[in-house]
């Protein structure tokens, strides 16, 4: 099936630029999660100081 | 349902302000975050992190809510509809996702606060300092993404929308 020839009975196929943004966002939520969870880019404490963030934030959950 | 012209541009207007007034509101939390971040000035730095607090409290939280009243109440009130388009659908993700993680960071927000007005802040702070310049320019990143769809309104339908326009077009 070419995708140069649209079918008009059937849905059309995710437009790249939703996967383009989908794929940056997935890579920027995983690049947060492991810097947040080795602590990085946290004053350099580690995990001790940033289970005070984690709580404020669950605290609100 | 479709909006009357009068109200829909109400609507409108109202939309648009609260999300650029968002994206402003944002922008000045971000300066401030990081002038409390770098500022050898502990005035300066104290002032920065009540200056925050104010600034999230009473005008970025309000303004995160808001359009996830006017957005769907346009959308829906247009023949855009809510779930039709890719861009509306995108648009509605950031504004949720970033009011969530606002409400996240209400409270560390606050502890900064009250930390600044009881004691000059250091560097065993920083736990909390940097990443609210983290999130806040990720933010920042964010609205600007959202404002961009809305006026570029990139091309894509949903497979929601393709089928609600097939049903549509059949029953004529």
């Amino acid at each position: 099936m070419s995708n140069n020839r649209p079918d008009p009975s059937s849905p059309p196929s995710t437009p790249r630029w939703v996967k383009n943004l989908l794929m940056i966002f997935i890579v920027l939520i995983v690049i947060f999660v492991i810097l947040h969870l080795m602590g990085f880019g946290l004053g350099g404490h580690g995990m001790g100081s940033h289970t005070f963030l984690i709580e404020y934030g669950l605290n609100q959950l | 349902m479709t909006l009357p012209p009068l109200l829909r541009k109400l609507v409108l207007t109202a939309h648009i302000t609260f999300a650029v007034g968002w994206l402003g509101a944002v922008a000045a939390f971000l300066v401030l975050a990081i002038a409390g971040l770098n500022s050898k000035d502990t005035q300066i730095m104290n002032a920065a992190y009540l200056g925050m607090d104010l600034t999230a409290r009473f005008v970025i939280l309000p303004l995160s809510f808001a359009p996830l009243i006017t957005g769907p109440i346009l959308s829906l009130g247009t023949p855009w509809g809510l779930l039709r388009h890719y861009w509306i659908l995108v648009k509605l993700l950031i504004t949720i996702l970033s009011t969530v993680i606002l409400v996240i960071h209400m409270q560390p927000i606050s502890h900064l606060s009250r930390l600044a007005a009881d004691r000059a802040l250091s560097s065993a702070d920083s736990a909390l300092r940097i990443p609210m310049v983290a999130a806040s320019g990720a933010a920042v990143v964010a609205l600007l993404v959202a404002t961009a769809l809305a006026v570029y309104k990139p091309r894509g339908m949903t497979r929601y929308g393709w089928r609600k326009q097939y049903e549509e077009r059949k029953a004529l």
